[in-house]
């Protein structure tokens, strides 16, 4: 019998994937535990092995994004045909297929997909959908379906429409535009960050902001630096310190740790230390988990790894889901100050700047001190201004005097 | 293990939630107090239109002349007419029995009640029924009016006027709605004097205002007069002469009075929740009606309902659809109803059919629309029928063109709608009825016809 080669649910989360890469050809013999072909999913690639020995005969192809479930190959045996399969993506395919399914049991799965299949190709779309479509200048592609068989209705138009998903309008020198303009679909992971920057700009959210004398945290940071290189061989960096006193301030502060969820307070009692991570094509948030628990040298080797392996590409999702705080840290990169936007749930994140020499005043005099300037993003909706701002004391008493911490 | 299902009641709601529940592996038991297929196989639709078709018969025979055949004198035998209808009724009750052991699915012959949200105790008995899930599927009652002397022996409701042995010589028919309309054709045509009493100010009152007009003239045409705005007030004994019914007219403003034969009631239907328990289980309900969802679920987790039960638009298709939705959501589906594309038949002779909304509807919703007739006096295939009464009427929004309601009044308007049903399920635009090549000579036409004349371009008229 013809095995099928589906996409498998990795994750509760995980609805769709994007095949990155068949390393096998179509046609060609494959053995069972051989790698098949690469998936791209919302932050993270994966490889798919064959569960059987046989003729591979390709349904999908490289650069097609298709939901759980769905048939991506067959592996044959000699003189077998691949059955007629629905051509992916097609979400309903489980009902209307139903003979092809052989299971007697429960075969329906209806799952419309977050959107439709974008590379190449149809998109199935009511008339009066395609027609406000091109009023509005909306790519039906980032359209989400909600009509048979994952048919974009007018209503989902509307919404678009509303949730202004247009394109600029300006059918004027459209077709100039159009020859300097360079489409690329979004890659999985951006589409994720789309989808996240929207929920958070419709958290109502407010920041504060304070400045820093950061002598203190340069020099210990000095000072450390030899001793953990020798103990674990890495060099420390300011992000981990930044990690090791946030976790101090939010033991302290524990109202500042937690998430707005239906109508109630979410208090966490862990502290799992969220960091924004710039990898190629975009960032993510690997997570430094009960970093209260952990000793500086911990973090910062607990940091040096989970970096690696975003930039190569090999975090799996549990290890970026479920921080209770997030930092954002631009200093490296030159930035003086950064407003970050919420990562949801939580309902807070700390944007941090570069560490710049500035003259201050100290004691009636002007003296020249690195100065960081650290900016607090607070969900209103469970958090208050004074609540962030004794956070934000908590933090700068550490940061102007990190041994208290460390110690 | 296979999940469990109990259906209570075996019309089409209920038998139809049925099949699918089995046909996805679930082990299915049907509650029946009576006949499977429920109102609609005896006591609704199919009767009905087996009447109707013979009624039709016989307005075919007597305009055979037309044809150029001469058919001499023509008679009725009611108790033929009603043995047609019953062999008809019969045979597609033993159809769904059969549908019933191919999908091995148990039925039993009792009246359910509610124990809890997975137990149900047949009436009379001790025997109960326990399944992970239930759905039900109890249908509805003929609705009544508050009105003096409506217990009254002449008054009679659709139940009892299918079984009537002969057509009465008079009648008065309360509510001319779908139900009053057919009836009122069907004893018109075998030779009753037939009088509708509405109190909307038309008939068929939730359909476009100028289609049921059109149809009431045709009506009128045929003999049967139609009072609109009109209340009874009264019925009365008149002894051997049957019933006394006073009714206002003109809003009040005038008054009637009849002594007619029979006095039918339909004004509507009602919920059929008795003896089912519905308080003992905590069901919601709303005005006489189970609340269930999109998805058919009700409040209590586990139990579904379907059909005329739910309310709202209370027609066996509708049933239909939702029994299946009903029985997909049980198996693991997401299945959600959608009402948009809901067709309304009325099988009279013209046919009156129409799917989505109104014109006045639309002028509300929209604001700027656009408005396509045809008459069915230009269409080729309905001359040749000899057919030529009604017209197709097309609504669309006037910025994309959508299709938003079709109105048809003509012969076979109820399969010509189909189309109509189609596209406006798949929001087409007038554009695309107008692009898509209808055979000729067909009825079809009418409807490509009414397309095009909504932006000034009719061929044929």
């Amino acid at each position: 019998m013809a095995t099928a080669v589906l996409l498998p649910k990795l994750d509760e989360a995980m609805t769709k994937g994007r095949i990155v890469k068949w390393m096998k050809q179509d046609g060609e013999q494959v053995k069972k535990g051989e790698a098949l072909l690469e998936v791209e999913t919302e932050k993270v690639t994966f490889e798919i092995e064959a569960e059987e020995s046989g003729i591979l005969k390709i349904v999908v192809g490289e650069g097609e994004e298709v939901p759980i479930k769905t048939v991506v190959a067959y592996i044959l045996q000699p003189g077998e045909k691949a059955p007629e399969a629905p051509k992916a993506p097609e979400p309903v395919a489980a009902v209307k297929k139903e003979a092809a399914v052989e299971a007697s049991t429960v075969a329906v799965s209806v799952e419309v997909p977050e959107t439709l299949e974008r590379a190449g190709g149809r998109i199935k779309a009511s008339p009066s959908a395609k027609k406000i479509a091109r009023e509005h200048n909306i790519n039906l592609a980032v359209v989400r379906a909600t009509g048979p068989g994952g048919r974009i209705v007018r209503a989902d138009v509307l919404r678009a429409v509303e949730e202004g998903k247009v394109g600029a309008a300006q059918p004027v020198r459209e077709e100039l535009a159009l020859a300097e303009e360079e489409i690329t679909s979004l890659s999985s992971m951006r589409e994720v960050i789309a989808c996240h920057m929207i929920e958070s700009f419709q958290t109502p959210h407010f920041y504060l902001t304070v400045e820093v004398d950061g002598q203190e945290l340069v020099k210990t940071r000095t000072q450390l630096i030899p001793l953990i290189e020798s103990k674990i061989g890495i060099r420390l960096t300011i992000t981990d310190l930044l990690i090791k006193i946030v976790a101090k301030a939010l033991e302290d502060n524990p109202s500042v740790n937690c998430a707005y969820a239906d109508g109630s307070v979410k208090l966490f009692r862990r502290i799992d230390i969220g960091l924004v991570t710039s990898v190629e094509g975009g960032l993510i948030v690997p997570i430094i988990r009960r970093a209260n628990k952990m000793s500086l040298a911990e973090i910062s080797q607990d940091r040096a790894e989970l970096a690696q392996r975003a930039r190569d590409g090999k975090l799996s999702l549990g290890e970026m889901r479920g921080s209770t705080f997030t930092i954002s840290n631009m200093g490296m990169f030159g930035v003086d100050q950064i407003s970050a936007i919420l990562q949801p749930p939580e309902a807070a994140i700390l944007a941090v700047g570069r560490l710049a020499d500035k003259a201050v005043v100290r004691d009636g005099q002007v003296v020249i001190r690195p100065i960081m300037t650290m900016t607090l993003s607070i969900d209103h909706r469970v958090l208050d201004g004074v609540i962030g701002a004794q956070f934000l004391q908590s933090l700068k008493n550490y940061i102007e005097s990190p041994v208290s911490v460390i110690v | 293990m296979a999940k469990s299902i109990i259906v209570i009641g075996g019309g089409t709601g209920g038998y139809v939630a049925a099949i699918r529940a089995a046909q996805l592996g679930a082990q299915v038991t049907l509650i029946e107090k009576d006949a499977l297929g429920g109102t609609c196989l005896n006591r609704g639709c199919i009767p009905t239109k087996a009447l109707l078709q013979s009624a039709d018969m016989l307005a075919k025979i007597k305009e055979a002349g037309v044809f150029g055949i001469s058919a001499g004198k023509v008679s009725i035998d009611f108790s033929a007419v009603t043995k047609r209808k019953n062999a008809v009724v019969e045979q597609l009750v033993s159809g769904v029995t059969f549908l019933m052991k191919k999908n091995k699915v148990k039925v039993i012959e009792g009246i359910a009640t509610l124990i809890d949200s997975k137990t149900v105790e047949i009436l009379g008995g001790s025997e109960r029924v326990t399944a992970d899930n239930i759905i039900i599927a109890t249908g509805s009652k003929p609705s009544t009016i508050p009105v003096k002397g409506i217990d009254e022996s002449g008054v009679i409701t659709s139940d009892e006027a299918l079984v009537m042995e002969q057509s009465p010589k008079s009648i008065v028919i309360i509510g001319g709605g779908v139900i009053g309309l057919e009836f009122a054709q069907i004893m018109s045509r075998l030779g009753s004097e037939v009088i509708i009493v509405e109190m909307m100010p038309q008939i068929l009152p939730t359909e476009d205002t100028e289609v049921a007009n059109m149809l009431g003239g045709i009506l009128e045409k045929d003999g049967i007069k139609i009072f609109t705005s009109a209340t009874v007030k009264s019925i009365a004994s008149a002894g051997r002469k049957g019933s006394l019914v006073s009714f206002t007219t003109k809003d009040g403003k005038g008054e009637q009075e009849v002594i007619v034969e029979k006095v039918l009631l339909s004004v509507g239907r009602q919920p059929n929740t008795d003896d089912l328990g519905v308080d003992k289980l905590g069901l919601a309900m709303e005005k006489g009606r189970i609340v269930a969802n999109e998805r058919m679920e009700t409040n209590i987790p586990g139990v579904y309902a379907v059909g005329d039960v739910i309310g709202g638009l209370m027609l066996a298709h509708v049933a239909m659809d939702e029994g299946k939705c009903a029985a997909e959501n049980i198996m693991g589906a997401d299945c959600k109803i959608d009402y948009w594309a809901v067709p309304r038949c009325v099988y009279t002779s013209p046919e009156l059919a129409g799917v989505g909304i109104t014109e006045a509807e639309a002028k509300e919703e929209y604001g700027d629309i656009k408005v396509g007739r045809f008459p069915f006096k230009a269409n080729g295939k309905a001359l040749i029928l000899d057919e030529t009464a009604g017209m197709v009427k097309i609504i669309a929004e006037a910025r994309y063109k959508q299709i938003l309601g079709v109105q048809i009044l003509g012969p076979h308007a109820t399969g010509l709608i189909a189309e109509a049903v189609l596209g406006i399920k798949m929001e087409a635009t007038l554009e695309e009825i107008a692009a898509t090549i209808h055979a000729h000579p067909t009825l079809s036409e009418a409807v490509l016809e009414a397309a095009l004349n909504a932006e000034g371009k009719t061929i044929h008229f």
